[in-house]
């Protein structure tokens, strides 16, 4: 591990190595299932030495994803992470500036341009795949160098990587003032310690014309920053057919979301979950677009036939704030309980078209959709943009229980933790809100988080 | 006439204050405000009494914490804690902003409490101040301040003529004037007021009616003649941060043997830098002075200028340090100080980060490192002195 934290893209180089051998695997859907299936007992349990390698890939492959339709459909989002990383891996080769992107921030204006994508936070995701303690000892670095402990942890990663010399170094830096305060202060240190210049994209707190309006103001400024800093002018064709494949990702996995709702259900959190590195990464690829298609597809299919995603759904499981990116946990739920992620706030679709008809059509249409992007919608505005929601997946999706994974850095969820406590008593829904975080085991490990889960499940009489 | 600072003090000391009464009494709403993004000279051309809210004298925050977690910063826990003890019922209204992810969830929480639990007033806004101080920021501002205005207008059943505008930025301009004529005195070796004095004195400005303000300050600046407040060996500390509605903590580092002679606070000099350009329409001038005071970690795009000014700060000021301090979860000064120390080590001043609770928790070690720094720093100045002697021998 230290070899891999002290070598220049070490984490990023060692999840290569992996990704590249399961993208070769989802070419044999029907086998890579069977050997998912052996696998499941030797991980599912806790993180060995031994297991780490390819525990991640079942951590990311839940039963939701298992099935032959979904197996296959993984193949293009490796193939996007694939282009992705040997696309910074090796910018020298390729001589195109990068751009560093914040995670939360749809970008797929970054597309029209000959630029090399960074989402420095993806190392979180990366760093899991290398074992849980690389992951921990990212952030440590950027906790020793004096960065807040209570950051949000992809915030220390993003700042860790940089120190370690995980991340390329930016030509430029993008980033909004959503979803959180984290965003807001890490970015401006990313700023001073890269000296990059920087962008930021103001997000609006209201739902109206005006700040839609401005949020869109906003977006012409971006090009303009990214057209004279880069000495290119914006490609919109290729931003159109970009939006085009957003489309389409969206309206296949808006889908997919509504149909969690039927009981049971043909499919699980797990599959949007999936979706959103590749949405984070390469936003508008035609790659994500046929995921979509795919998943979308062998969803329907489930649904027409009353089959559901697991042999015997028995709780239906309604999971907020963030996931835990560190343990299988969507797999564990699903094989020791028969419970099904049906609902959850990171992976829900919710979005709108975009109109690529004309350059005026494209930045209305962006603006609306990366406000309705996930996180983003919820939290830069008032409680009703998280409630609202939840009053509707309660209604909709028969959930039979609440999570409540509450993530260290979301101090504005966090803040509302009577909201959506009351929500629930009046549901008469069970609720669990446990103190966790998305990618640092040291706040809440993968056993105790397990053994709150049993023991709510228990007590409530789920199980 | 008295000394002003005794009497600010007092009124520092407290949320509620006599003075607030006598205006009420004359007929006079009040209308607290949660950031010095909040332009309070709008408020007062409301015929309203602006009040920095505060959470002063709160006695803990165990009603705070049923809507607030642990994780959450303890100025919120326990402003909303007095609020659900209705110690803020002098309010009329309350305005929020989206300050940082903690502040702005009080206005959520405000109006759940007072629907299920009655919790009053009925005028609770929210302003929303872009995260940006760019050109189209500020119009975006100007915008939001024209629907504040109409809000206001709404709750106080009159219009806002722009010559009220107008009178009311020329009042709160002379008032934050005059503080930053008391705060530039010092400038002098040795300092002739206190810095927790002036603290007291901002606090108690933000709490009162404006003419009442001017007149504390008149008192104010009565009483500085020949007056000294440290020695001329005093560590000259600048004291920088987030919340801080209460001077113990630069009592304390005076105790310590530290002079504070400038601070970038939020109860403090941020909240009176820079005037309303009068030469512009009024709300025009206002949104710009409201967006473009020095700025908070909040604004993304501008800590260029903040570090800047703490420059600039430290050279006017003859500051031999930087004390930074910080409440526990705040995600935007943690990162503010992480940049005010590289900044700190580029000039090569010393630098001490300290993070508390607003009130309780650590006092005792707070005071320790207080004095363990100042210390230093005497040493390190003498060190200093000597070499400069040396040199000129």
């Amino acid at each position: 591990m230290q070899a891999l934290i002290t070598q220049r893209y070490g984490v990023a180089k060692h999840a290569l190595r992996l990704m590249r051998r399961t993208h070769r695997l989802t070419a044999h859907p029907r086998l890579f299932r069977v050997l998912r299936k052996a696998l499941d007992p030797l991980v599912l349990e806790k993180e060995t030495r031994w297991n780490q390698g390819f525990r991640w890939g079942t951590l990311l492959l839940g039963t939701a994803l298992s099935e032959p339709g979904e197996l296959a459909a993984t193949r293009h989002i490796f193939q996007d992470m694939l282009d992705y990383m040997t696309g910074y891996l090796e910018p020298e080769q390729a001589g195109r500036p990068v751009v560093w992107s914040e995670w939360n921030l749809s970008n797929e204006i970054l597309r029209g341009f000959d630029v090399t994508p960074y989402i420095p936070e993806t190392l979180a995701v990366m760093a899991q795949i290398a074992g849980t303690d690389c992951a921990v000892r990212i952030v440590e670095e950027a906790e020793a160098a004096g960065l807040p402990a209570e950051y949000c942890s992809a915030s220390k990663f993003a700042v860790g990587g940089l120190l370690l010399g995980q991340s390329p170094e930016p030509d430029l830096i993008i980033t909004s003032s959503h979803p959180c305060d984290s965003v807001t202060s890490v970015y401006q240190v990313l700023h001073y310690l890269t000296r990059a210049p920087l962008f930021v994209l103001d997000t609006p707190y209201w739902d109206d014309e005006a700040s839609f309006a401005y949020y869109e103001k906003n977006l012409r400024e971006l090009i303009s920053f990214l057209e004279r800093h880069l000495n290119q002018k914006l490609d919109w064709d290729r931003l159109a057919q970009v939006c085009q494949n957003v489309n389409v990702t969206n309206r296949c996995l808006q889908d997919v979301t509504e149909m969690a709702r039927a009981v049971p259900s043909p499919t699980s959190a797990e599959v949007l979950l999936f979706h959103w590195i590749d949405r984070m990464a390469c936003f508008g690829s035609a790659n994500g677009a046929r995921y979509a298609q795919a998943v979308y597809e062998a969803t329907q299919a489930r649904l027409k036939a009353g089959k559901g995603v697991v042999p015997e759904e028995r709780i239906r499981v309604i999971w907020y704030d963030v996931p835990v990116t560190f343990a299988p946990l969507y797999a564990w739920l699903e094989r020791e309980f028969g419970a099904v992620t049906v609902a959850d706030f990171i992976g829900r679709i919710q979005q709108v078209p975009i109109d690529t008809r004309s350059e005026e059509s494209i930045l209305q249409g962006l603006a609306r959709t990366h406000l309705a992007c996930t996180m983003v919608r919820q939290t830069r505005g008032p409680a009703e943009f998280y409630t609202t929601e939840l009053h509707r997946i309660i209604e909709e999706y028969a959930g039979d229980c609440f999570l409540f994974m509450g993530h260290q850095g979301c101090k504005g969820g966090w803040a509302i933790l009577r909201l959506l406590r009351d929500i629930c008593r009046k549901a008469g829904i069970p609720a669990l809100f446990l103190s966790t975080d998305i990618f640092d085991k040291r706040c809440l490990s993968e056993e105790r988080i397990k053994q709150e889960i049993t023991e709510f499940f228990r007590s409530h009489n789920l199980a | 006439m008295n000394d002003a600072f005794p009497e600010a003090r007092l009124l520092a000391a407290s949320s509620a204050n006599p003075e607030l009464e006598r205006a009420k009494a004359r007929g006079k709403r009040i209308i607290g405000y949660f950031c010095s993004y909040v332009p309070e000279e709008m408020i007062h051309a409301a015929g309203c009494v602006p009040y920095r809210m505060r959470a002063t004298g709160s006695r803990g925050t165990t009603r705070g914490d049923t809507y607030f977690s642990v994780l959450n910063c303890s100025f919120v826990r326990h402003c909303f804690d007095k609020a659900l003890h209705g110690e803020f019922g002098f309010l009329d209204g309350v305005v929020f902003t989206n300050g940082c992810d903690h502040a702005r969830r009080l206005y959520d929480n405000w109006r759940d409490a007072g629907k299920k639990l009655g919790l009053g007033p009925d005028f609770l806004h929210m302003l929303v101040v872009p995260h940006k101080v760019s050109d189209t920021a500020l119009s975006r501002y100007e915008a939001e301040l024209r629907t504040f205005q109409a809000e206001l207008e709404g709750f106080s059943g009159a219009p806002i003529p722009k010559e009220s505008l107008a009178q009311a930025a020329v009042l709160y301009n002379e008032i934050r004037r005059r503080l930053g004529a008391l705060q530039a005195a010092r400038r002098a070796v040795p300092v002739p007021v206190a810095g927790s004095e002036v603290l007291d004195l901002s606090l108690a400005l933000t709490a009162v009616p404006a003419d009442r303000a001017l007149e504390l300050l008149t008192r104010a600046e009565a009483a500085l003649a020949g007056r000294t407040a440290g020695g001329q060996d005093d560590v000259r500390v600048l004291v920088t941060g987030g919340c801080l509605e209460d001077a113990a903590l630069f009592r304390m580092m005076e105790d310590a043997g530290a002079s504070v002679v400038a601070e970038n606070v939020c109860f403090g000099a941020r909240h009176f830098h820079r005037l309303v350009d009068d030469r512009k329409p009024p709300l025009e001038g206002i949104a710009e002075r409201t967006l473009r005071h020095v700025s908070c970690p909040r604004m993304i795009d501008d800590f260029e200028t903040r570090a800047h000014a703490l420059e600039k700060t430290l050279r006017e000021f003859r500051a031999d340090a930087v004390i930074a301090h910080k409440l526990k979860f705040c995600d935007l000064w943690g990162g503010e100080t992480f940049l005010l120390r590289k900044e700190a080590e580029r000039l090569n001043v010393p630098f001490l980060a300290l993070e508390r609770e607003v009130y309780g928790g650590g006092t005792g070690q707070l005071a320790t490192r207080v004095q363990a720094f100042v210390e230093q720093v005497r040493n390190r100045k003498g060190r200093f002195t000597e070499q400069e002697g040396q040199d000129h021998g």
